[in-house]
């Protein structure tokens, strides 16, 4: 197979791994952009979501709008972010508009799973804590905090594996990232180029995926570990894969 | 609940997290922003790829994120933005030719119908084009009105030239390509032709083969491009593309009638603060600037001999890229 | 934007207008490529998810082959496909096909799964044949499980589906493209707004749909 021996040449070529359109530089970009898109997600949606879940109210509102963001394609919030902020570049984050969309796109998964993962804490679990006289910020922090972590982190795998694969658009915007090699070979019909691009954002997205997997494995607390082989939530958390792609 | 080790572990991931933003911003900044104005000799420009002259690259040079903009000779939002804009003159020819010119079935390009087109053709300017495609692109209106109204505007076709037979007009799907269809065509039928369209027809690819096997009869060209798409070579020769694109087209059964003076190729945009600041008037005038400044085209443009290729063998610029 | 003119406005009623062919066209094939995406999606995924449930050692490569081509940015396919398939919807439909399965794999084996034991034994004792109890029995009771799926698949293509506008392959995508590329913002709304009216709708049409294929679900919640 010839394609397949390209795409080997491809990657063996030393000018391919130096500088700034080097593959270490590309993928350090799009990992800043992917980080960034994240962390900020986290913290417009979680702290809404858990103390949402911990009133356990307006659930369904929250699920449904976030659920509806997830039908308005990022490609489109692109186009009416380039025309209102151009290509505005920000320290640290990079792409303002990129980020704009993956923030958007990262937001209906970690709102849905936060939600859950509180609202869903056992009643008895709760009910005990107040007979000890916890306060409800220490149930929050102390009980369905602890006891919310794997759904949470399945949340946080769902929205990292979709912004790491959709962070390719910040090409779109003359920006970097891994995204490059898939427009620019597009643009002079290079396969090879795109193959490689492809397979790079791939590699990066299983990679998300696995040690994510392992940091929700680590912080889930010992005592949840065996119980959650049998819990509802071991589906969920077993194959925590991604409830809805939405991006480039 | 939380306990210690689960506490280190996220300290750990954050320290982890803002460790990787740290050196993935670092990359980033030598990019573009921190090229330091050097003194005196010329600056090495920075490329930026965006689209092909699309709204991207409009935005950018707008909102002063470039300061060169790559578009395309016959974008309407050049004569829009005549009052912002400079064309920068490309002095050295850089540009291979590039002009419109209808391509027409071999036995329907009768004298009569030659002489229609030619009248047309010899009206199309450049500013008539940029105009036609702002009015078509930017203000929103119907290609075959915007055609409807220059024919009227011109006096076109002039009075006394006719044209008999039955035409099929094809075009591709930008507004420069519909607004000459609709120009061809409105202008074979009031000299007396039967005409009917096939607009969008999409690219070259499925346009040409429909021209070459009779369903189409006239399709909107432009000669260098259709050159090499032929498999020929366009240079910044007029006369010397013009019979290289009209050979290679007659030996699939179409011809090339004479070309307008309107084209469509590369050409260089600063906003006109830049082209006051620099004395800019010409594409040569750039390797006398001195401060970095900050190129955006399509992605393409660093391989391609009209863009980043020529502007460094013919012009002399310095480019990261 | 760079010009004040009528083409900067979000919502330009004569453009609307004069464009509804277009419009329709592209709330068509739209509608067409999530529909197809989504048909043919379960059409493999429900026999790969019953194989999966019925011997185990498949699912872990089915989720990981399925898991690996859900993370190919959808960019990246439409252009690789492009020179094999043209520009067809078959381009389209191709990445937007293999994107459902991983969500449809998953919920097909996950309702299998949650059939309860007892009531397979039941459908045993009464003499039902392997197959017959998974026709009659073990499929309708997944069927709350698979239309879960189906919906969030549903709802995913439908926003995806507009990236397949950028390759000029007719879709409410093309039309926030053409807004994009001419540009009229307009044309950016009305893809916007259809796509996620779009969206809503097949949601409840779904739900409406999954109702009416589990009537014993509305007998038990009524009770």
């Amino acid at each position: 197979m010839n394609f397949f021996q390209d795409i080997a040449t491809w990657f063996n070529d030393p000018s391919h791994w130096r500088g700034d359109a080097g593959i270490p530089n590309r993928l350090l970009e799009h990992i800043q952009y992917s980080i960034c898109a994240i962390v900020a997600a986290i913290l417009v949606a979680m702290p809404i979501a858990v103390w949402l879940g911990h009133r356990r109210q307006f659930g369904t509102i929250a699920v449904n709008v976030s659920n509806l963001g997830r039908a308005i394609p990022s490609f489109a919030i692109l186009v009416l972010g380039t025309q209102a902020f151009g290509l505005l570049e920000l320290p640290v984050i990079g792409s303002f508009t990129t980020f704009v969309a993956l923030v958007a796109l990262a937001v209906p998964p970690l709102m849905t799973n936060s939600y859950v993962a509180v609202a869903e804490v056992p009643d008895e679990l709760r009910d005990a804590a107040r007979g000890v006289g916890m306060s409800e910020r220490g149930i929050l922090r102390r009980v369905e905090l602890p006891v919310a972590v794997p759904l949470l982190m399945a949340g946080v795998r769902t929205a990292s594996v979709q912004v790491v694969s959709t962070a390719t658009i910040a090409a779109f915007v003359g920006a970097g990232g891994l995204g490059r090699y898939i427009i620019d070979g597009r643009a002079i019909f290079d396969n090879t180029e795109i193959f490689a691009g492809a397979l790079l954002v791939a590699v990066l997205s299983l990679a998300t995926e696995i040690s994510l997997g392992f940091a929700q494995r680590a912080l889930t607390p010992r005592g949840l570990r065996a119980e959650l082989v049998t819990a509802r939530a071991a589906a969920v958390v077993a194959t925590p894969i991604p409830d809805g792609k939405v991006g480039l | 609940m939380i306990t210690k080790p689960v506490r280190v572990l996220l300290s750990a991931a954050v320290v982890a997290a803002l460790l990787a933003t740290a050196c993935g911003s670092d990359s980033s900044n030598n990019n573009a922003n921190s090229a330091a104005s050097s003194s005196g000799a010329a600056a090495t420009f920075t490329f930026v790829p965006l689209d092909s002259g699309g709204p991207n690259t409009k935005a950018a040079l707008d909102k002063g994120d470039i300061q060169i903009a790559v578009l395309y000779s016959s974008d309407g939002s050049l004569i829009k933005n005549k009052d912002k804009w400079v064309a920068l003159e490309d002095d050295k020819k850089l540009q291979p030719v590039d002009n419109f010119a209808p391509a027409v079935i071999k036995t329907k390009a009768t004298p009569q119908v030659t002489a229609v087109l030619d009248a047309v053709d010899a009206k199309l300017t450049k500013e008539a084009v940029q105009n036609a495609v702002a009015s078509v692109s930017i203000d929103g209106e119907n290609p075959e009105d915007v055609a409807t109204k220059f024919l009227t505007d011109n006096k076109l076709p002039p009075s006394g030239t006719t044209a008999t037979g039955t035409f099929v007009v094809g075009s591709a799907n930008f507004a420069e390509s519909e607004f000459a269809a609709q120009l061809y065509g409105q202008a074979l039928q009031k000299a007396g032709a039967t005409v009917s369209y096939k607009m969008d027809f999409g690219a070259r690819e499925a346009y040409l083969p429909a021209l070459e096997q009779g369903q189409l009869d006239l399709v909107p060209e432009f000669i260098g491009t259709l050159a090499t798409f032929l498999g020929g070579e366009s240079s910044n020769d007029l006369t010397a593309t013009l019979n290289d694109a009209k050979q290679r087209s007659e030996a699939k059964g179409f011809t090339l009638t004479k070309p307008a003076p309107a084209d469509s190729v590369n050409t260089y945009v600063v906003t006109k603060q830049t082209a006051d600041k620099y004395g800019l008037k010409n594409v040569s005038d750039l390797a006398k600037v001195s401060d970095p400044l900050k190129l955006g085209g399509p992605p393409e443009c660093p391989k391609r001999q009209p863009c980043l290729l020529g502007l460094k063998s013919v012009y002399g610029l310095k480019f990261n890229a | 934007m760079v010009f004040a003119s009528n083409v900067d406005r979000w919502l330009w009623w004569d453009w609307i207008g004069r464009n509804t062919d277009l419009i329709w066209s592209s709330l068509r094939e739209h509608v067409i490529l999530a529909a197809g995406a989504v048909g043919l999606g379960l059409l493999i995924s429900i026999p790969v998810g019953i194989a999966a449930a019925r011997w185990r050692w498949l699912y872990a490569p089915v989720l990981a082959v399925t898991g690996v081509l859900y993370t190919i940015p959808a960019l990246a396919a439409f252009a690789l496909l492009l020179p094999l398939t043209g520009l067809s919807r078959t381009t389209a439909l191709i990445p937007l096909t293999t994107y459902t399965l991983l969500i449809l794999v998953r919920n097909v084996v996950e309702g299998l799964d949650g059939v309860p034991g007892d009531i397979k034994d039941a459908a045993d004792g009464m003499g039902y044949s392997r197959t017959r109890r998974l026709l009659r029995i073990e499929l309708p009771l997944a069927v709350p499980a698979i239309m879960a799926g189906v919906r969030i698949a549903t709802v995913t293509v439908i926003g995806l589906a507009a990236v397949a506008g950028l390759l000029a392959i007719p879709s409410l995508g093309n039309l926030i493209y053409i807004g994009q590329n001419r540009p009229i913002r307009t044309a950016i709304t009305v893809g916007i707004v259809l796509s996620v009216a779009l969206a809503v709708t097949a949601d409840l049409i779904l739900s409406l749909i999954q109702r009416l294929l589990t009537p014993w679900a509305r007998v038990r919640a009524e009770r």
